[in-house]
């Protein structure tokens, strides 16, 4: 069943559109992230989920009811704001018991659940501290509480983490994981960082300038962008691209390689083609051999790992994710090997060739 | 608190010292008109208050019988201490009690120009000596015969005293009250008299409490309406209230007792709370609403889900938060209408009954009184004793840091 369903839902600011019919499934008990550059409209759609924007266009629709203009508190939704938004003169009781006072619950219920809630998020000693006594983890946590002690269908959170800092945020990454295989409620959760979104989704929303790019599992999206803006989003470093020219035959060359076979579904196209290839998936051999050959710009070494800058023969630079021992310094000439199996095609206007391996898709 | 651990700066040495130059400007009249309210009449004209408790000397002629002289090493020598025995009972008792000699002499006609602890002869050959504390010692060849009469400045111990805020507040000096006592007036008939000042003051009050609080109110409400409801034609009434600003407040003032007359107002307290309450809310509303536009949005956007009605959004979350601005505009309300002369000129009526502070200062207390500066203080200090309690008791809410940890 459906939980939350956006259907071509729009918003205009004045005249102009930020947000351009976007159709949505959220299932239940799923935990979806929208993730894209900044002013995308992901944190816009959210909020319309919330019912803080007007929706200008199309419906919102959660449980069974359409929800375009119920009041915020009456759609089932809890959300936690980047800001945490804490009621800075109430204490952590205080801003937990908020909604339910207003809901007019019996003191005895609100007890119950705002003590349930601080004990699933480990703050039953600071329930009498203000906000302005509490790290910031602990304030991310009273504002998840917050949500928590409604009990809503959905869970919106906008950016929640981009406060915290490094060490932190993969904390409370772990703790709003296990939060949701514990309640298993439907979580809609707002990003910038696709790290967070790889990690945290079962599925993710990809959004760019007001339009979904590409709805799909994270190993859907690594393994099979639908297009370029896609594949160099998801994936840390991001792909590289290399110009590149239909050899025939569903080969292609490119940066001065000879023609390489590509594991993709052929199809017309006429323009420009663009091949992209993980650093991770980079092999590095001896100049000479391999796809491509070029020397070493820059070495990002990080311990574990290597990022090589390589500016190949035809000034087009790859990085490669290479071991963490490798001795290769800049300006040193290196061989770069293509897998054809890890390849992604492109066409002129960016769209992806269906590739023919349908590794990462689960069911 | 957030530059704890941040570096000193010579700027922030700069900001120190211009503090402590406002501490001592600020500290040194107020102190100053507080003691002068305090002291006698007398001590008033004669020295300035920071010497309040140093005393002031007295001019007075001292008759010491010499019966006890007795004779040594050829001499006839007298000892003896002003202040007691028989000399001492004829002073008056404040000079009595632990006051000091502050100079004599040997002619009443020069007076006292001797510091004490010096020796001077009489006309007569007689060698005297008095110390601080009022020994005294006088030497002659022959036998003294008579009094020795001696000019001395005492210095009475310094004296603080209520009486000229009895003065004012009732109008009546000490031996006054007694008499209207004892023909029978009670004490609210003396504060209520047509001359005392007691009554202004309770006027005062009646004007200016009100004139802060129903603007405030008034002005809190439209605030968060303008700030965080969204209705048509908002930024319009923002712009209106922005221009009402620099409306000069006497171009009101015919219409306005047109229309005070019109509606049966009249002159009263009713209309100076109105006419007060017009004049402040401008200023008001717009303090409140930049005031309240700067709260976190997402804290009144979370109040929302958490299904708040705007009505207890501003109860719960948006009138706490801004206390500090509440309490800044209360100050300053406060301050304009207790010292409001000109309004209450207007919108009051000219009987006695509702006259104002500062109007019986300007027409009974610097006209015909002019002089008398321990009533002018002491009137002074009862018009600056209620801001400064008013002020005192808001300004810790005028520190900032009340939002701290609430976002970020």
């Amino acid at each position: 069943m459906a939980q939350l369903v956006l259907q071509d839902v729009r918003k205009r600011f004045g005249k102009v559109e930020v947000i351009h019919g976007v159709d949505l499934e959220v299932k239940d008990g799923e935990f979806v992230v929208f993730v894209g550059p900044s002013g995308c409209g992901k944190s816009t759609l959210l909020r319309m989920i919330a019912g803080l924007e007007e929706v200008s266009g199309g419906d919102v629709v959660i449980g069974d009811e359409r929800m375009n203009e119920v009041a915020p508190s009456d759609r089932g939704i809890a959300m936690v704001f980047q800001s945490y938004a804490l009621y800075p003169h109430k204490d952590v009781y205080g801003n937990m018991a908020f909604a339910l006072r207003h809901a007019g619950e019996d003191k005895k219920v609100i007890d119950e659940r705002v003590r349930k809630a601080a004990d699933i998020l480990g703050l039953e000693d600071l329930l009498k501290r203000r906000p302005k006594e509490l790290s910031g983890g602990q304030r991310q946590r009273v504002a998840i509480g917050r949500a928590i002690v409604r009990d809503p269908a959905i869970f919106l959170f906008d950016e929640p983490l981009s406060n915290l800092d490094a060490a932190l945020r993969v904390q409370m990454r772990v703790e709003i994981l296990r939060l949701h295989q514990r309640l298993k409620t439907t979580m809609v959760y707002v990003t910038h960082d696709q790290v967070e979104a790889m990690t945290l989704a079962d599925r993710i929303v990809v959004l760019r300038d007001g339009r979904i790019e590409q709805v799909g599992t994270p190993l859907e999206l690594y393994h099979h962008p639908k297009n370029q803006f896609v594949a160099g989003f998801i994936g840390s470093p991001r792909m590289n691209f290399l110009p590149a020219r239909a050899a025939g035959e569903g080969r292609v060359t490119a940066a001065g390689s000879g023609p390489i076979e590509m594991p993709v579904e052929p199809r017309a196209e006429a323009g420009e083609l663009t091949l992209g290839i993980r650093p991770e998936h980079v092999e590095m051999v001896a100049p000479g051999q391999g796809t491509v050959a070029g020397e070493v710009l820059v070495a990002e070494r990080l311990g574990g790992e290597t990022f090589l800058h390589v500016e190949l023969d035809g000034k087009e630079t790859v990085v490669v994710k290479a071991d963490g021992g490798v001795t290769q310094k800049p300006a040193d000439r290196v061989g770069l090997r293509f897998p054809p199996e890890a390849l992604h095609l492109f066409g002129g206007d960016g769209q992806a060739f269906a590739r023919r391996e349908r590794q990462g898709v689960i069911a | 608190m957030d530059n704890i651990a941040g570096k000193r700066t010579g700027l922030s040495l700069v900001t120190h010292l211009a503090t402590l130059v406002l501490v001592i400007v600020w500290i040194v009249p107020t102190l100053g008109l507080l003691i002068t309210s305090l002291r006698d009449q007398d001590a008033i004209s004669q020295t300035g208050w920071w010497r309040a408790l140093q005393g002031a000397p007295q001019p007075y002629v001292l008759s010491i019988p010499v019966d006890d002289q007795v004779q040594r090493d050829g001499l006839w020598v007298l000892e003896t201490n002003v202040f007691a025995g028989p000399t001492g009972e004829a002073l008056p008792d404040d000079i009595l009690d632990r006051s000091r000699v502050d100079a004599f002499g040997t002619s009443r006609l020069r007076g006292p120009t001797t510091e004490p602890g010096e020796t001077v002869e009489t006309r007569d050959g007689v060698t005297v000596t008095v110390e601080a504390n009022g020994d005294l010692r006088a030497a002659a060849p022959e036998r003294m015969t008579g009094q020795l009469v001696l000019p001395m400045a005492l210095v009475a111990p310094p004296q603080l005293t209520l009486d000229n805020y009895a003065e004012v507040l009732t109008d009546m000096n000490t031996a006054e009250r007694q008499q209207a006592r004892s023909m029978g007036q009670q004490l609210d008939d003396m504060l209520f008299s047509d001359e005392a000042l007691f009554g202004p003051f309770v006027n005062t009050m009646t004007v200016a409490i009100p004139a802060t609080v129903i603007p405030i109110v008034i002005a809190a409400f439209a605030a968060y309406a303008l700030a965080w409801m969204d209705f048509p034609g908002r930024g319009l009434l923002i712009a209106v209230v922005v221009g009402l600003l620099v409306v000069p407040l006497q171009l009101a003032f015919v219409p306005l007792t047109i229309i005070h007359g019109w509606l049966g107002i009249g002159k009263s307290f009713l209309g100076i709370w109105l006419a007060h309450t017009g004049f402040g809310l401008p200023l008001a509303v717009y303090l409140l609403r930049n005031y309240m536009v700067g709260l976190p949005r997402d804290i009144i956007e979370n109040a929302k889900v958490d299904g708040a009605t705007d009505f207890q959004i501003f109860t719960k979350i948006v009138l706490p938060l801004s206390f500090p601005a509440l309490a800044s505009f209360a100050i300053f309300q406060f301050l304009w209408t207790w010292n409001d002369l000109l309004v209450a000129s207007v919108f009051l009526p000219a009987d006695t009954d509702s006259t104002v502070m500062t109007r019986f200062v300007v027409t009974n207390l610097l006209g015909s009184r002019g002089g008398e500066w321990h009533i002018l203080a002491a009137a002074a200090f009862v018009m600056i004793a209620v801001p400064l309690l008013v002020f005192f008791a808001m300004q810790k809410y005028l520190v900032r840091g009340m939002l701290a940890g609430s976002v970020k």
